[in-house]
């Protein structure tokens, strides 16, 4: 394990722990009693009885703590050598320069960098770490905080809530237009260890913010668990887009609470890879709660190696009239792996004209792999319209076919074919990340078909 | 060959029969009088049987009498049979202007495909009203290679009507050449009726072709006016859709 580590706690959850954590960060009174209240529903809730198999995980095996560096940087120099080299090997600050408004990088439990561009810091952009941000805009975080995925929402938004560390915080005045994206990058080095990160997006009416976010760790024998909360608010007439690209290695447990609530007019899209870990648990959520809202999910599934179980979906709840959705999933599996789409859709009575339309659809490389579909729709309102399509099926041989008799081999063929299966899910990426998507796709699928 | 075992009814066919055959004479063929609000039956399918089956194990009345009905169907299918299986529910006429009726229906639908080159088509329409609840729980249970079935569920919800359905495809490991498909279309014309529905796929083979899909409309109202502006009446323009989706 890394010696450099200036602080973790010792293995397993309790009260201490949580007191410890809160004692660490400085954090105000109200803070640490909602860490032990959600601590308490934490323990009091048992795991749920639905979904992959979660038995192997234990959790008092787990540092809920660990805290890397004594605190975040705004200067890429200052930033300690050994995480530097990581974050360089994955070509952030080249990035950062190039194409993004602003950056964080987390690194076990704690962000160790954060910039933001002059230009938008300049328009009254705030883009901190969500530890900073509860000590210096108090108020903000007061309101929103635990206002779209309260502690008793489900175990792991507890666990969250409990013990959460790092992440982003965001808010965009009214008006302001973000046009490049905000990117955060998560890390987990050590082995056995817990990153509950937790990100608040606040954009004001009539302003526009894309956020992305990156996720990879290192394989160890050991698993690690990552439980991130996310919430946004996008006010009326303002549009967020969130981007996820998460490639942890194949012993994380990655289960993860998204939601947003979207007022009068406004635009929410969640954008959802997901290539890595052993177990994902995801289903980003809208709640269209005032007229003409719309939310887009776009989600892509890869389980890929034996005992991979990607439990991914969307969830959308249409609470006022003339509200719309659109859910597209995508999802392929191979060598033993599981990938399944659970989502839901629901109109509540009063909300009149709401449109919403769900496809998913699965590719199955191999006899060994699997793939299901639990869609759940439920409507009170006699004036919806709502479409579902889901479809299994394996890569057509015509198509290998007829690329085959066109001088291209059949393991590229595949590859051609699979790249083109997700490509609605790619062409909504930004360019840099669409190049890396392929890359990532032509790396899973490389030799394993055929 | 039809063997009774106490509310139990085993039926084995074991050869093909071309005439459309009426579940309820089947039933009556066994015992006399059998209380049609809980049936549970098993129908087996021997190989190379091909039959059609009518499902009017009740009618439209019986729907609006019993209290709770409570229907159980298991078909297991052998290799080469092919099953259609049609049920079509429609209160009509004076039914129509009921407005207290709080009918509780179950229908328990199960293929279980156990027979190559098996298939098996199934139909239900069925129209809910005042404040009936329809739950539909159908399972396509796919356990050899070469075998397709098809489900089709079609309602129409007025009133307070509730509709609750689940179904399910399921197909085995190690299977080739399995081809299942799943729909099932709402219409919802009652201000406060609700559905339901959750459509499962559950695939641990690769070749497979397995599709389902779910829909919750209304009516159109471009059809609506273009049948108005012929000269029929509103209602009865609607009749007219409701009779075209159910048919």
């Amino acid at each position: 394990m890394n010696k450099d580590h200036k602080m973790k706690t010792r293995l397993g959850l309790n009260e201490s722990v949580v007191k410890e954590i809160s004692a660490q960060k400085n954090e105000p009174e109200w803070m640490l009693e909602i860490r032990l209240k959600a601590l308490n529903h934490f323990l009091k809730t048992s795991i749920q009885n639905w979904g992959p198999d979660l038995s192997e995980l234990d959790m008092q095996d787990i540092h809920y703590y660990i805290k890397p560096v004594e605190k975040s940087q705004s200067s890429w120099e200052h930033v300690p050598q050994d995480i530097k080299k990581t974050f360089d090997y994955l070509g952030l600050p080249a990035a950062e320069q190039r194409y993004l408004a602003g950056l964080g990088a987390q690194y076990e439990s704690e962000v160790v960098y954060h910039n933001l561009k002059k230009e938008w810091a300049d328009q009254g952009v705030l883009f901190l770490d969500t530890d900073s941000a509860l000590k210096a805009y108090p108020e903000i975080f007061k309101q929103y905080f635990g206002s779209i995925v309260p502690f008793n929402d489900n175990k792991f938004a507890a666990l969250n809530t409990a013990c959460w560390s790092g992440g982003s915080f965001i808010y965009v005045p009214p008006k302001v237009q973000v046009t490049i994206p905000l990117q955060a990058y998560f890390r987990i080095q050590a082995e056995r260890m817990g990153q509950f990160e937790r990100t608040l997006i606040i954009a004001d009416e009539g302003s526009l913010v894309t956020y992305v976010e990156g996720c990879t760790a290192p394989a160890y024998s050991a698993s690690s668990l990552h439980s991130a909360v996310v919430e946004i608010v996008a006010k009326a007439g303002s549009r967020v887009r969130y981007y996820t690209i998460q490639n942890w290695s194949k012993n994380v447990y990655n289960l993860v609470t998204k939601r947003a609530v979207a007022y009068k007019d406004s635009v929410v899209e969640w954008i959802d890879g997901n290539l890595g870990s052993k177990i994902t648990m995801k289903y980003p959520a809208v709640i269209l709660k005032e007229e003409g809202a719309k939310a887009e999910i776009l989600s892509i599934a890869m389980a890929s190696s034996f005992g991979q179980v990607q439990d991914t979906g969307a969830k959308v709840i249409h609470m006022a009239p003339n509200t719309t959705s659109r859910i597209t999933s995508k999802s392929v599996s191979r060598s033993g792996g599981r990938s399944s789409y659970r989502g839901l859709v629901k109109i509540l009575r009063g909300a009149k004209n709401c449109k919403s339309f769900v496809q998913c659809d699965a590719l199955m490389l191999d006899q060994i792999s699997r793939s299901d579909a639990y869609p759940s729709i439920q409507v009170k309102e006699s004036s919806a319209n709502v479409g579902h399509e889901a479809s299994v099926s394996r890569i057509d041989d015509e198509l290998v076919f007829y690329l085959t008799s066109r001088g291209i081999d059949a393991n590229a063929a595949k590859t051609l074919i699979v790249n083109g299966f997700v490509e609605p899910f790619v062409k909504e990426l930004p360019m840099e990340f669409a190049i890396e998507m392929n890359r990532l796709i032509q790396l899973e699928v490389e030799g394993s078909v055929g | 060959m039809i063997m009774l075992n106490k509310d139990f009814i085993n039926v084995t066919f074991d050869k093909s029969i071309l005439k459309p055959i009426s579940l309820k004479e089947l039933c009556l063929l066994s015992q006399k009088s059998i209380d049609f609000s809980a049936i549970n039956m098993k129908i087996e399918l021997l190989d190379d049987v091909k039959i059609y089956l009518r499902d009017d194990l009740i009618d439209q009345k019986d729907l609006i009498n019993f209290k709770k009905i409570e229907h159980k169907i298991e078909f297991i299918l052998n290799r080469a049979s092919v099953l259609e299986y049609n049920m079509n529910l429609r209160p009509t006429g004076e039914f129509e202007q009921l407005t207290q009726n709080n009918c509780e229906f179950d229908k328990n639908l199960k293929l279980n495909i156990a027979g190559q080159h098996a298939f098996a088509k199934v139909r239900m329409n069925c129209l809910g009203l005042a404040q009936q609840k329809l739950n539909f729980f159908t399972e396509q249970n796919h356990l050899v290679s070469l075998s397709s079935s098809c489900l089709r569920i079609k309602i129409v919800l007025l009133d307070a009507a509730e509709l609750h359905c689940n179904s399910k495809i399921f197909v085995d490991k190690g299977l080739q050449e399995v081809f299942a498909r799943q729909i099932n279309k709402n219409l919802l014309l009652g201000l406060n009726a609700c559905v339901s529905t959750t459509p499962q796929l559950e695939v641990l083979s690769d070749h497979v072709k397995c599709k389902h899909g779910a829909t919750v409309k209304t009516l159109d109202e471009e059809q609506l006016f273009y049948i108005s502006s012929r000269g029929v009446a509103k209602k009865q323009a609607s009749d007219l859709l409701i009779n075209g989706f159910l048919h």
